[in-house]
């Protein structure tokens, strides 16, 4: 696991220019990192064991079984070529808020491509789908060469969408998904929640594996502005009067049961989530999505 | 350190206001964009006031700035031991008294003498004083170095006898001449007595200020940085003034026969009444009202004069009567003399003589007489006093010319026209020449069917200026049959007037003392030219006559205090004023300048007496009070508003302290400290309130 100093500073990382080059230096500054420790092989799916033939590699020998059996085999796995990930990434203009000198909609873009980059890696496909009011790009699952840059172009830029809908794009991904795949989507889900858990069960019950990636600016978590000030909603354009010190005690407490409501629903369609400020080191996100991966397939394993 | 006025400090309780504003709160204006409110209520924000103060240099400059401007109104001053010594002047004061016609309103010089009795209580012993009068022209009645070492009872003794010598006149109010004299005198007592004293000066200006005066010369006059002027009106008691003048059309003098005179009668602005009546002057019957509003004016025809030889019209029904009285002189043709000297044979329509009788006709200014004479065997006595032109066609005889000489020495003229015969030795005689001509020439009568025409004119000549507007050149339409070639350059001070298209001279003139003979080389007969036929002959013969006989048309209505042209010929000799008193006049003298009253003035003349009227300036009469911002417009500068008795003591106490702070001027220094406290403070702020960028 990588010490804290070895993670990168989403601020320092966020003034590299290059959203593909951004992706690189997490993924490779992880895998770095994950080299150093004992996790091997997570990223894909164990199937069967096989006999070894010999002058294969032996990379994938399962010695535990060797030492049980005496016996030679390789482990098979579900690669890569077989997964079809999604990533659903919220456009909105509620995703262009920053208290810093970038903004929610660069650290979603980063956390969408590093994820991207890794599969890409991995020979798995991925595709793109941005949605504010409605859907709005998409790019079907490839892995082509020259895919991930055309991803990446897809997802530079500031996002230019007015308000967020989150019921009618997931209600149009799951019309035109007809394979199972990995939906990831990335968003900060400052919306009504209301039939959020239906659209997301109907894709849960289609067996698609949905990750969420909720992003929060750090202020939006806690409402630490400075003295009186006039908050200017960047979807509705409505003015409010706001003294921090009256109001931070009701927001934290809406703010907090809307988070429960997330979970709620996470939990109960059977969703990764996970809540990321947007000043939190992408690694740790990366770690988990892998880690939810792998515990999925562990448990899928055992089902078998 | 001393203050001039203490009670500004008071103004140092507003240092409170930086220190209240330090401690609020600012409610906010900008915006801050903010990704959803949708977990937020409104809560409008509270000013709360902080319980400490931050910021302790940005407040201490304010409070510094607010501090040094309180003591730059307090003006400081620093006394000196010297300054405070006995001897030092307070203030320079001139008084400028009104002495207009207008000031002859009821009332008017006594609210004046009680109000300058008033001021002059307020003058100090060591106060400079003087005191001028004014109207349309200025008069000192005690100037600063005569009041210099009186006291105060010396003073007002001294002024009593000089006002008492110098009642109202009757001049118009030029203003303009009183502020720049005053100006004047106050500098020169400045110059002399010396600027480290006393600087500058205080013009108290006491007068009815009315609408009327003259201030035009105040436009380029650049009024000096130290005098100032302290208005003090004259109250007047009533309005409600109209005044009259003839109206532009007259000719400034009544006509012997029953014309109508026209007068333009005006009304005040500020007049409650508007009916009035004009009559005569010793003529009590009624005459028709005459309905005038308030500020507007009506030309009007004067009643029918019932007293044969009345000259001044008055006007009744409003409350001030010095300008309702309206003198006109009475009109006097003037008779002159012309004598014709010709043997001709031509009578009627052929012969010049004809052409002359219906030249010469009575108008309202002349009564030519025309005069016939045949050169007779007997001499003639042309003398300068009967006689005012005369015109010779014959050959002149020889018994005339000492007379004829001696006529034109005195300064008349001789229109001398060249006959067919030789006429030179008349010339010869009465005009100088450089040597005896001997070329006779005969006339020169062009080719038939041609003529000579005018070509060159010297309209500089008096004889000739009447033809010096282009329109009055043309004598294109003028032809000349015959005419007398001239040898010019025989006779001494010869000067030609006018030639004809080939170059021959039309008209010379040869000086002879201090007249001159006119030498026609043409004449006006039909046979010879269309002269007498054409516009030109008129205008031609009255120059000729006018510069013989000296102005034929004058005029003789004038206003107080202008100058009156005085004729040369005939010679003026004496002026006699309404009041009786008599000038006599020195022969070279152009005007007379006397005319400080209003009324019908006698001008004897060498020849006849001439009578002249004076009246009232039309803008005297405009009483209404003058708006002092007009003043103000010609960059005169004002004192404060006048003391009042409660705070006049405390005023006589400060003034040598007030000079001291006057000559330091340390406000001065304490606004600019003020102003680099605040600038330095605005800085400081707004880097104080610039946001920390990453």
């Amino acid at each position: 696991m990588p010490t804290a100093a070895e993670l990168i500073d989403p601020a320092t990382l966020m003034r590299i220019r290059s959203l593909e080059f951004r992706a690189r230096i997490v993924v490779e500054g992880f895998l770095r990192g994950i080299h150093r420790s004992p996790y091997h092989g997570f990223s894909a799916e164990f199937t069967e064991y096989r006999q070894y033939i010999p002058g294969e590699d032996t990379r994938y020998m399962d010695w535990r079984l060797y030492a049980r059996s005496d016996r030679f085999y390789i482990k098979k796995f579900e690669d890569e070529t077989n997964l079809r990930c999604h990533f659903l990434v919220d456009r909105s203009s509620s995703m262009a808020y920053t208290s810093s000198a970038y903004t929610k909609a660069d650290y979603g873009s980063t956390l969408a491509a590093t994820l991207a980059y890794f599969l890409s890696m991995q020979g798995d496909a991925f595709g793109l789908a941005t949605f504010d009011e409605s859907l709005a790009d998409y790019i079907p699952p490839r892995n082509r060469p020259g895919h991930l840059r055309q991803f990446m172009l897809a997802l530079e830029g500031a996002p230019k969408g007015r308000s967020t809908n989150l019921v009618t794009p997931l209600s149009h991904l799951a019309e035109i998904l007809n394979r199972r795949g990995v939906i990831v989507l990335i968003s900060d889900l400052l919306a009504p929640l209301e039939d959020l858990g239906r659209e997301l069960g109907k894709l849960r019950a289609r067996g698609h594996e949905v990750y969420l990636f909720q992003i929060l600016d750090p202020l939006e978590l806690k409402l630490d502005f400075d003295g009186p000030l006039i908050l200017q909603d960047m979807e509705t354009e409505i003015d409010l009067h706001v003294d921090p010190q009256k109001a931070s005690t009701r927001y934290l407490e809406n703010l907090n049961a809307h988070l429960e409501g997330i979970r709620e629903i996470c939990t109960a369609n059977g969703i990764q989530y996970q809540l990321l400020s947007s000043n939190e080191s992408l690694e740790f996100a990366l770690l988990e999505f892998l880690n939810s991966r792998s515990r999925r397939s562990r448990s899928s394993r055992v089902h078998r | 350190m001393s203050l001039l006025f203490p009670l500004y400090l008071l103004g140092a309780a507003a240092i409170t206001l930086p220190i209240l504003l330090h401690r609020r709160r600012q409610r906010p204006k900008e915006r801050t964009q903010f990704s959803s409110l949708m977990f937020l209520e409104a809560t409008p924000p509270r000013v709360k006031t902080r319980t400490t103060i931050e910021n302790l240099l940005l407040l201490f400059l304010r409070c510094l700035a607010f501090l040094t401007l309180t003591l730059c109104f307090a003006r400081p001053f620093l006394p000196k031991q010297d300054d405070l010594a006995g001897g030092m002047i307070n203030e320079r004061v001139l008084i400028l008294l009104d002495n207009s016609a207008s000031m002859r309103r009821e009332g008017l010089q006594e609210n004046l003498r009680q109000q300058l009795t008033e001021r002059l209580k307020q003058i100090g012993d060591r106060d400079r004083l003087a005191v001028f009068a004014f109207d349309h022209e200025v008069r000192p009645l005690v100037e600063f170095a005569e009041m210099e070492g009186l006291d105060q009872k010396q003073r007002n003794q001294l002024l009593i006898e000089r006002l008492a010598g110098a009642p109202s006149g009757w001049g118009g109010t030029h203003l303009a001449n009183a502020f720049m004299a005053a100006t004047d005198s106050i500098l020169e007592d400045e110059a002399r007595v010396g600027t480290q004293t006393l600087q500058g000066g205080r013009i108290l200006f006491i007068s009815d200020m009315q609408e009327g005066d003259r201030l035009d010369e105040l436009g380029t006059f650049e009024w000096p940085k130290n005098v100032v002027v302290d208005l003090e009106p004259v109250e007047v008691t009533s309005t409600s003034n109209a005044g009259l003048m003839l109206a532009a059309s007259e000719q400034g003098t009544l006509s012997a026969e029953s014309g109508s005179t026209r007068v333009r009668i005006w009304n005040a602005a500020d007049s409650d009444l508007e009916k009035f009546r004009l009559r005569w002057d010793g003529d009590d019957s009624k005459s028709p009202e005459i309905y005038v509003p308030s500020g507007k004016s009506r030309v009007v025809s004067a009643p029918e004069r019932h007293i044969p030889g009345a000259s001044t019209l008055v006007l009744s029904g409003d409350k001030h009567d010095f300008d309702n009285r309206l003198h006109i002189a009475p009109e006097l043709p003037r008779q002159l003399n012309i004598v014709y000297l010709g043997d001709r044979k031509e009578t009627g329509p052929s012969g010049s003589l004809f052409y002359l009788e219906r030249v010469f006709q009575s108008n309202r200014y002349l009564t030519p007489r025309l005069i016939s004479l045949k050169q007779l065997p007997e001499p003639v006595e042309f003398r300068s006093e009967d006689v005012h032109l005369v015109i010779a066609e014959s050959p002149i005889s020889e018994v005339n010319l000492d007379s004829l000489k001696q006529y034109l020495e005195d300064g008349r003229t001789l229109l001398h026209i060249l006959n067919d015969a030789d006429d030179l030795g008349g010339l010869k005689y009465l005009c100088k020449a450089t040597v005896r001509p001997e070329v006779v020439s005969k006339p020169v009568t062009p080719d038939e069917n041609e003529f000579n025409l005018i070509q060159e004119l010297d309209t500089s000549h008096p004889v000739l200026r009447s033809f010096s507007e282009p329109r009055y050149r043309d004598f294109t339409k003028v032809h000349f049959w015959k005419y007398r070639p001239w040898a010019e350059g025989y006779f001494l001070g010869e000067s030609v007037l006018a030639r004809f298209d080939n170059g021959a001279p039309a008209l010379v003139e040869l000086p002879v003392g201090r007249g001159s003979v006119l030498v026609l080389m043409t004449s006006w007969r039909p046979e010879d030219s269309q002269l007498a036929v054409s516009t030109k002959f008129l205008p031609l013969l009255f120059s000729v006559l006018e510069q013989s006989a000296g102005a034929l048309s004058r005029t003789s209505l004038f206003t107080t205090g202008e100058q009156v042209p005085l004729p040369q010929t005939p010679q003026a000799v004496a002026v006699v004023r309404p009041d009786g008193k008599r000038f006599e006049l020195k022969p070279d003298q152009e005007y007379f300048a006397r005319t400080n009253n209003v009324g019908l003035y006698r001008l004897e003349t060498s020849e006849a007496e001439l009578t002249f009227a004076v009246n009232l300036p039309e803008m005297e009469s405009r009483t209404s009070p003058m708006n002092p911002g007009r003043l103000a417009q010609y960059g005169v500068k004002f004192a404060e508003s006048v003391p009042d008795a409660t705070t006049e003591e405390l005023k006589k106490s400060q003034k040598p302290f007030a000079e001291i702070e006057n000559r330091q001027k340390l406000w001065k220094w304490l606004l600019a400290a003020a102003c680099v406290f605040f600038l330095f403070e605005t800085w400081l702020a707004g880097r104080l309130t610039r946001p920390l960028t990453a």
